[in-house]
């Protein structure tokens, strides 16, 4: 098995509870394409790991739409997979991502209403490929004031989804029935999605039109698991990070406190961690 | 009675909501005008007036059909319709149950693209995306005032863009090359408006036949239209009209039309306001230059060092006409013309001061007004097949060039000189690829050109009254030249593991004439020229390292026939001509490059003649050692590049060192005003060292750009006067800074300026004075309500050699309106209405000191419309 090394430059042997390994950039010559796409959307997506977190992560979400395929991912992954495949190509050595995002690629097929999700583990941890419950959302609709986002009115409808309490505004000026992440069936593109407890907070920041392919990139590592067994590995992973990349095949030195290097503590402390979907 | 009335509103209040507390549900189907149902489309029941305040909504099944169950304390409802694929439909209905059937129109419908932030820089593989919107400012009318705005990206006063300290090889509007390396007018006329992003394609190999088979060093840039811009015809006219001294006029029209298969970009121009039209003509094509040059010329005054639209008295009109087809799913057939008439009117007093070898100094004192006329006219049509196995490019282009003066000088006495220069040119490129294998291909380059210059030049009165008999001097001259060059290269012939080898074989012929008639000196002379040999490209790349070789062996014959003297003088030479370019990119942000080559150049007709030819009004040339002379030139160069588009930071250093070994100087004898050109053997040497400090900063706060750049350089030199070879040697330091930044939404501010030192000094003699120039332009935009906006900017230019004040300030100020379509500028230029410029240059052993005549304030108002 191949093996990875890691040395970690922290001043103490665990992991700050916030700190997270984004995965490493893999090189998109392996793909197969869906369909052209016909809009792109893309979100500011802020969001905290926990409740008690004070400042926001950001994340940039790309939204591909096509003919009833939408495609949802991380341009932040996807920059640094693109600049990967280029060097690669070169024989140079890439560029490491160093922000923390949504790892995940979510393809909605709205018409046979299914949902595949390819989620990008820390470092070289894997990709776990599932098939996602597709849900449905019981929408509220509000009669409050209309909200204006980008030039457009937004009417606001709520919904309980996975768990979680969620307010949204969309158009019907933009007749799209879709949004970020899966959240989908409004008479309109969704230009803003809040979690009640102000977790996550996705915002609309462009609206072109494309025609691009989606793709479906095969990554090095895929593991083919049930949602389940993806959520605990997801679980296990964000609450003892080290341990898991232990377990995983990487070799991990951290930087003791005395300057030392070393490995990490049988007994890592485990981190806070709230999946987005608590249901 | 009151109670009563009260009974019946609280009825009334209380029927009403039960209504309201009713569940209503709507079902139907949507069908299309033929009866079908239409799937997968938004149905919403919303109120009437409100379309936001919804209710109730779904997505109408496989086969149309829709339920939608809600509670709405109204008595009406509007159900809505709406798709991609349909036109939005509307019904409005009593708020009851019932089944309802809505009929649509299928018909696709558009959406508006909106973006509101997106990244500044992104960049994907090898291609670097700069967002326009992120670097426009409010006021830009063309996407070149953008363009200088990028980090990485430089553009130079003639509109040349490099990327990395190297001009670019391409220029693409939405991957077509509409443009054939005319992009400044491009630039200078495209609406920012149109361009969502500028992509810099890194190392792009334009030939994809070419393709991972010869590397290309040199990045290109790509525009990418807005998509509403797609298909839609744009016509913006410019009238302007203002006073000086005279009445002014500014007027311009620019069509644009991009489509998926054709782009059109066509322009007019005409103004007396001082704009300057013929740079954006300008051509950065590699192959686009003329073989000819005018060796009888009318004397001007050379351009001072600020802003040509302050000493530019002019009328000029020009038009362009650019057009670009896709043919099938590879080909492109371009066709561009371009247009100029120009009429430069320029006075100055200049005194040119010379050091001689014996220490005392040559002055010449005069006083220069006169009128040049230019029509310049040029256009090709260019024909490109390129696919993954073959590239075909057919291109002829022509050029013209008429221009007419004539002017009164006085230099101790009056003098008259009048000229003519005719230039006709015709070139073809032929361009062939073919890949005849997965690393194999065959590239052939073959350029004709055949090129003719007549032109005279006559001076009253007679400066050389010892050489020259009559009373006026009249010289006619011509340069005539066809001359084909011809390349062959045998791609990757020999492969051995990471080395490639390609070699090559080239054939150039060139036949170059020259006739003139001065008085009873007459020269009438051709010069044929073949160049032919074999070459050996060699490149080898491993991982992060490349290195590229390129040796030829030429055989070079040349013949020199003086019909007069009925002289026949040949020449046969070997040489071998090495070029390595060595790479190592470090790591994709760092990377280093040497280059080095060694080539010798070759005689010129225009140094070969040997009866006398009045090369200005006061400067007369013979070559007196007219042999077939070459010079040897070595160059070496050392540059480091960093990049990194996450901070946005660009940064390179260039060192490099030139040695030039010449058989033959050329030197000036000077004799009071007049100058005689003189020729010497020799095995004197000539050194040049020089260093560039580049960097570029783009900052996410108040969209703040920094560019510095500072150069030095070092000469060593040897140079003939008065029959003497003396050597010099001097070095010139130059820094440059330009800052643009956005503080407040409604303020924007932006900054170039410069310094410049030179010296020289002769060995064994005296020195020339340290010549210190510098410049700063700053200008503040205000944004202010109502679209309005405010800008002022000032320039200051500082010259130590100017004797009396050696500062110079100007100033201008205008307001602009922005109202839909129009837009309304009121210009002041030359606030301070200052009369004239003083500039002192010094380069070698000359100073020149000169007192230009520049416009005066003036007031100019433009009206700018979008028509369509």
């Amino acid at each position: 098995m191949k093996q990875y090394y890691l040395l970690i430059l922290a001043t103490c042997i665990n992991l700050n509870a916030n700190a997270e390994l984004a995965p490493t950039p893999q090189p998109l010559g392996n793909f197969e394409t869906i369909e052209a796409s016909k809009y792109e959307v893309r979100y500011s997506f802020r969001f905290k790991k926990h409740n008690t977190d004070k400042e926001y992560l950001e994340d940039t979400r790309v939204l591909q739409i096509g003919d009833g395929l939408v495609k949802e991912y991380s341009d932040i992954i996807y920059h640094f997979d693109s600049l990967a495949t280029e060097n690669f190509r070169k024989g140079l050595p890439t560029s490491s991502n160093t922000n923390e995002t949504l790892p995940c690629e979510i393809f909605n097929y709205h018409k046979r209403k299914g949902i595949k999700v390819k989620y990008r583990l820390m470092l070289n941890g894997g990709v776990l490929c599932y098939d996602d419950r597709y849900p449905s959302f019981d929408w509220k609709f509000s009669e409050d004031a209309p909200m204006e986002i980008m030039g457009y009115s937004c009417g606001k409808a709520t919904v309980n989804f996975a768990g979680r309490e969620y307010s949204v505004w969309y158009t019907t000026d933009i007749p799209l029935p879709y949004g970020p992440y899966k959240f989908y069936g409004l008479p309109g593109l969704i230009l803003r999605v809040e979690e009640s407890n102000g977790m996550y907070i996705w915002e609309v920041f462009s609206v072109v039109k494309s025609s691009a392919p989606i793709n479906i990139y095969t990554y090095e590592k895929e593991i083919k698991c049930n949602r389940q067994d993806a959520n605990k590995t997801i679980g296990r992973m964000m609450r003892k990070p080290l341990t898991f990349l232990s377990s995983s095949g990487t070799k991990i030195m951290v930087a003791r406190s005395d300057g030392s290097f070393g490995a990490p503590s049988n007994n890592e402390q485990e981190n806070l961690y709230e999946p987005i979907e608590l249901e | 009675m009151r109670n009563l009335f009260i009974a019946v509103i609280l009825c009334f209040v209380c029927i009403g909501s039960v209504k309201g507390q009713t569940t209503t549900q709507i079902s139907g189907t949507i069908k299309n005008v033929i009866g079908n149902g239409v799937a997968d489309v938004n149905v919403y029941v919303s109120r009437v007036e409100q379309k936001y305040s919804v209710f109730a909504s779904c997505l109408s099944g496989t086969d149309g059909s829709f339920t939608l169950s809600f509670k709405a304390p109204v008595d009406s409802v509007c159900i809505n319709v709406s798709g991609l694929n349909i036109t939005p439909t509307s019904v409005i209905c009593d708020n009851k149950s019932q089944h309802r059937d809505i009929i649509v129109d299928e018909k696709a419908q558009e959406i508006d693209e909106v973006v509101v932030r997106a990244p500044k820089i992104y960049s994907k593989g090898d291609t670097i995306s700069y967002y326009v919107a992120s670097f426009q400012s409010k006021n830009d009318i063309s996407i070149g005032q953008v363009l200088r705005r990028l980090p990485g990206i430089t553009v130079s006063d003639a509109g040349q863009i490099s990327y990395k300290g190297q001009p670019i090889k391409n220029f693409y509007i939405e991957g077509l090359d509409l443009m054939k390396g005319r992009y400044g007018i491009a630039t200078n006329n495209i609406d920012p408006n149109s361009i969502s992003t500028i992509e810099v394609l890194e190392s792009h190999q334009d030939i994809k036949a070419l393709k991972d088979l010869k590397p290309e060093e040199r990045a290109s840039i790509n525009l990418k239209l807005k998509s509403g811009v797609k298909g839609v015809f744009n016509l913006i006219a410019t009238l302007g009209g203002g006073y000086e001294d005279k009445l002014l006029w500014d007027n311009e029209v620019i069509a644009t039309y991009f489509q998926r298969n054709s782009q059109l970009l066509a322009t007019y121009k005409g103004n007396n306001s001082g704009s300057d039209l013929e740079t954006e003509l300008r051509s950065f094509d590699d192959y686009d230059y003329s073989r000819t040059s005018t060796i009888s010329d009318i004397a001007i005054p050379a351009s001072p060092g600020i802003n040509k639209r302050y000493y530019y008295f002019n009328q000029s009109h020009s038009a362009t006409y650019n057009q670009v087809f896709r043919v099938g799913k590879n080909g492109e057939l371009g066709i561009n013309a371009a247009y100029l008439n120009d009429q430069d009117e320029r006075s100055n007093q200049s005194v040119t001061t010379t050091l001689l070898p014996d220490g005392s100094k040559n002055v010449v004192d005069e006083r220069f007004n006169g009128i040049l006329h230019r029509n310049i006219a040029n256009g090709n049509i260019t024909y490109m097949q390129n696919t993954e196995r073959n590239y075909i490019k057919e291109q002829l282009k022509f050029d013209w060039l008429s221009t007419d003066g004539h002017s009164n000088i006085y230099a101790g006495e009056d003098i008259a000189q009048e000229n003519n220069v005719e230039n006709y040119r015709l070139h073809n490129l032929f361009h062939l690829t073919s890949r005849t294998g997965s690393d194999k291909g065959v590239e052939f380059l073959s350029k004709i050109n055949l090129e003719k210059r007549p032109h005279s030049l006559s001076v009253a009165p007679n400066l050389f009254p010892d050489i020259i008999m009559s009373e006026q001097m009249f010289q006619s001259a011509e340069r005539r030249n066809i001359s084909t060059e011809n390349r062959l290269d045998f791609l990757s012939a020999i492969v051995w593991g990471n080395l490639q080898i390609h070699p090559t074989i080239f054939l150039d012929y060139s036949h170059n004439g020259l006739t003139s008639n001065l008085d009873t000196y007459r020269n009438d002379l051709r010069l044929t020229s073949i160049n032919t040999g074999i070459g050996i490209i060699a490149n080898y790349r491993i991982k992060r390292f490349y290195a590229d070789l390129y040796v030829t062996g030429n055989y070079r014959y040349f013949n020199l026939n003086n019909k007069d003297t009925d002289i026949d003088t040949d020449k046969h030479r070997f040489v071998v001509e090495p070029h390595l370019t060595l790479k190592y990119d470090i790591d994709g942000i760092n990377e280093l490059r040497f280059n080095a080559s060694l080539s010798h150049s070759n005689p010129a007709i225009e140094n070969l003649y040997d009866q006398y030819i009045l090369t200005s009004y006061r400067q007369l040339s013979v070559y007196e050692n007219n042999e077939l002379y070459q010079s040897q030139v070595q160059n070496y160069t050392l540059s480091y590049d960093y990049k990194n588009i996450v901070s946005m930071l660009f940064f390179g250093i260039d060192v490099g060192w030139t040695h030039n070994r010449p058989d033959v100087l050329y030197g000036s004898y000077y004799d009071g005003i007049s100058e005689r050109i003189t020729s010497i053997k020799t095995n004197e040497t000539m050194d040049v060292f020089s260093a560039k400090l580049r960097a570029n900063k783009g900052f996410d706060w108040k969209r703040l750009k920094i560019g510095a750049e500072c150069g030095y350089s070092y000469y060593d030199s040897p140079i003939l006067l008065q029959n003497e070879i003396i050597r010099y040697n001097g070095n010139s330091l130059s820094a440059k800074l330009d800052i643009t930044l956005t503080p407040f939404q409604w303020l924007s501010f932006s900054y170039d300026g410069s310094y410049y030192q030179s010296q020289t000094r002769m060995k064994n003699g005296g020195d020339m004075p340290l010549l210190r120039t510098i410049s700063n332009n700053a200008s503040l935009e205000f944004y202010l309500p109502y679209d309005i906006t405010l800008g002022a900017s000032a320039s200051h230019y500082y010259n130590n050699l100017n004797n009396d004040d050696g500062s110079f300030l100007l100033g201008e100020a205008n307001i602009k309106y922005t109202y839909k379509r129009w837009s309304f500028t009121l210009s002041c230029d030359n606030i301070f209405n200052k009369k004239s410029y003083v500039y002192s240059i010094s380069n070698g052993l000359t100073e020149n000191t000169s007192i230009y005549h520049i416009r005066p304030r003036s007031i100019l108002l433009k009206i700018r419309c979008r028509i369509f």
